[in-house]
């Protein structure tokens, strides 16, 4: 990554925090971070700490309970939102739904600005998109070594300066247009991005002490704010060649100065797709992917856990944010102060009850996970892989048994789909129908990925977490209504591709042709699943991949 | 959402970024100029504003004069039917929000256009779901409408 963007980013940050909303930074904590947030101080909003278990009490503020009890008058206290502030959120990665919304709310008024740190070590964790969407900066310090970076040293006049200015700072009349069609071009959706682009676009003019922005602040936003929202471009898709970073000044058209107000598009697309790094492209796909499988319908798995919970011992605590209190476990604590309490409160009252005294009950809720393999079992894949297909499922087996996961298994071979076994944690059963399992015949893919909707959607309604496993060649050659119609078998497939994506179900696709098939790659894209090739895998590292999706 | 929860809401519409760009550009220019220059960008509005406001202050007077010919209740039925809603809710939004609709344009009587405005956020919702048809709810709500209702 290129180092002279840390600094730049913070100084455009500190220029106007409230307009570009903030920074995610995505690095481990360590000293290349230190020296990163060291130069938050030059931000000119106060900095508050918060952490993902953060309740509703401290952010909006509300009454103090155990003051209030101890004082016997209510006592407010005021929430961390209360002031404007530059909001420094700390193991981003693992921040609940409920709190990014909020927050995302706090950073929809023009008051606060949030500087994530996202520690997230694998593909697929990451900030939730509801605030990534809302923060205009991104910086990327994983592969920064401590030895190449600087102190970095905010110059205080130059930013106050910037920001004086900032209020009479304007953009060309085609900024917003060009900044928009780039966003545009580039598929970034949302429409946060080019207004954030904007905000950036106006610091960097203030920053550089200009009054009106030109094509150079306009770029440099466009770097900043599309460079990690982009998706792949089409033309883009295969690794990209090694080719180093424009040297922007030199090679920009400089005809286009300041007579011309109205931007070239081009240009700035060009400029988006430089500044990403090389294996964003990946990442990206599969942070949506399992974003999209975890949070995007709220069936998450921790809140249908199909056991309400196991109970824990209860333990001390404050009252709020939904927590319920142990009355017996609370009476039983403030029952031995009893006598005392009344000699030193000089009250005959029954029973005085302190906010040390407070017992919260406790629960472990565990969703039980699901694995449902849907195994073609046709002629054409009986021919290739299905030995090896079936040697995978036995490893996964084994793991699953010592997870207590369930296991379903559909197969598809002829002209139906054929639910073998429904969700069970018997491993021997689940083995022998296994190893009695037969190929031959057609590849009705969609019976298959039917089949293994359904037996989803009613393990999800029994408070199941289920994952779909789909083991496939991808020639799928007879249709849903059993015809042997090769381009309605696809489209078919297609279609329950996409109703799996819209069902929110984690799914995985594993080729298990003799090549790779672009097909079956595109229909997991519609899937929104990951694509695994198998090109000569053996049955061990199929099982490895699963697990890794399966941590996610 | 839970259907039963679903069928007490009346209204339903679907929101999406649009795809258009110019229209994009608009809402950027638009939302930017608001940002940035909140005491210009209020005067230029206000008058669409207050005529906005004036409209429906006048509908909100005229709704309880309406008249509701019987062949728009019958429409309503047929409609419903039609699509297959469960519970007598679809009708009663549906004639509901058409008599809005009326009142909004400042007609004297519900008339079948009038219906036909509003049928598919009346309506979109309260279908049973399926899985497999892509097209979504409101486009059967349409070719449902253009069936029954020529």
């Amino acid at each position: 990554m290129d180092l002279d963007r840390i600094p730049l980013a913070l100084h455009l940050l500190a220029v106007d925090p409230a307009g570009i909303k903030g920074l995610w930074l995505r690095a481990r904590a360590g000293a290349v971070r230190d020296r990163v947030t060291a130069a938050l101080s030059a931000l000119p909003l106060a900095q508050v700490r918060l952490h993902p278990t953060l309740a509703d009490d401290a952010l909006y503020g509300g009454l103090d309970l155990a003051a209030t009890l101890s004082l016997g008058r209510p006592v407010q206290t005021r929430g961390l939102l209360s002031q404007p502030a530059a909001l420094v959120l700390t193991m981003a990665e693992r921040v609940p739904l409920g709190l990014s919304a909020r927050l995302a709310q706090a950073l929809d008024s023009p008051r606060h600005c949030l500087i994530a740190l996202d520690e997230a070590a694998e593909d697929g964790e990451g900030l939730p998109a509801a605030l990534s969407d809302r923060i205009g900066l991104f910086l990327d310090l994983s592969d920064v070594v401590w030895s190449d970076t600087a102190e970095i040293v905010m110059d205080a006049q130059r930013l106050a300066a910037a920001r004086a200015r900032l209020g009479q700072t304007r953009l060309p009349d085609g900024a917003a247009g060009a900044l928009t069609r780039a966003a545009a071009e580039l598929g970034i959706a949302s429409l946060r991005a080019p207004l954030l682009a904007l905000a950036v676009a106006r610091a960097h003019a203030a920053w550089a002490g200009r009054d009106v922005a030109e094509d150079e602040d306009l770029r440099a936003a466009a770097e900043l704010v599309y460079g990690h929202r982009a998706l792949p471009l089409p033309e883009a898709a295969p690794p990209q060649p090694d080719t180093p970073p424009p040297d922007t000044p030199d090679d920009a058209p400089q005809s286009a100065e300041q007579q011309s107000d109205v931007l070239p598009q081009e240009m700035l697309v060009e400029a988006a797709r430089a500044a990403l790094p090389q294996n964003l492209l990946e990442q990206l796909a599969a942070g949506r992917a399992a974003r999209a499988a975890k949070g995007a319908t709220g069936t998450g798995a921790m809140r249908s856990g199909n056991r309400r919970g196991r109970p824990l011992p209860s333990r001390p605590g404050k009252l709020g944010s939904g927590a319920r209190i142990d009355l017996v476990a609370t009476l039983r604590a403030a029952a031995p102060w009893q006598p005392l309490r009344r000699k030193a409160a000089a009250s005959d009252a029954v029973l005085l009850v302190r906010p040390s005294d407070i017992r919260l009950k406790r629960f472990r809720e565990t969703s039980d996970r699901v694995l449902i393999f849907a195994v073609d079992a046709s002629g054409s894949a009986a021919f290739a892989r299905l030995a090896e297909a079936k040697g995978a499922v036995e490893l996964l087996l084994a793991a699953a048994y010592a997870r207590r996961d369930h296991v379903a298994l559909v197969a598809f071979r002829g002209a139906a789909a054929e639910v073998i076994l429904p969700p069970t944690r018997s491993l021997v059963q689940t083995k022998r129908r296994l190893a009695g399992l037969p190929g031959g015949g057609g590849t009705p893919l969609a019976a298959g990925m039917q089949a293994a909707l359904a037996t989803a959607t009613q393990a999800r309604a029994r408070g199941l977490t289920p994952t779909i496993a789909l083991l496939t060649d991808g020639r799928g050659n007879i249709a849903l209504n059993g015809a042997a119609d090769r381009a309605l078998a696809e489209e078919d497939a297609l279609r329950l591709a996409r109703a799996i994506r819209a069902s929110g179900l984690p799914a995985l696709v594993i080729d298990t042709a003799t090549r790779p098939q672009p097909g079956l790659a595109l229909m997991a894209r519609a899937m929104d699943a990951p694509y695994l090739p198998l090109p000569r895998a053996d049955a061990r590292r199929l099982s490895g991949v699963l697990g890794a999706a399966l941590e996610q | 959402m839970r259907p039963q929860l679903l069928d007490r809401f009346g209204l339903s519409v679907e929101v999406t970024s649009p795809r258009d760009v110019e229209t994009r550009v608009e809402v950027i220019l638009r939302r930017d100029a608001y940002e940035t220059g909140y005491d210009a960008f209020m005067p230029e509005w206000q008058a669409a504003d207050a005529e906005l406001r004036r409209r429906i202050l006048a509908a909100r007077t005229a709704l309880p004069v309406l008249k509701t010919p019987a062949t728009v209740l019958h429409d309503c039925a047929a409609l419903c039917i039609a699509l297959g809603s469960d519970g007598l809710r679809g009708e009663l939004t549906l004639l509901r929000a058409a008599r809005a609709q009326a009142a909004f344009d400042g007609a004297e009587t519900v008339t079948r256009a009038h219906l036909k405005s509003v049928a598919q956020m009346a309506l979109s919702h309260r279908l049973r779901r399926d899985p497999l048809d892509e097209a979504g709810s409101g486009v059967r709500v349409a070719r449902m409408m253009d069936e029954v209702l020529p």
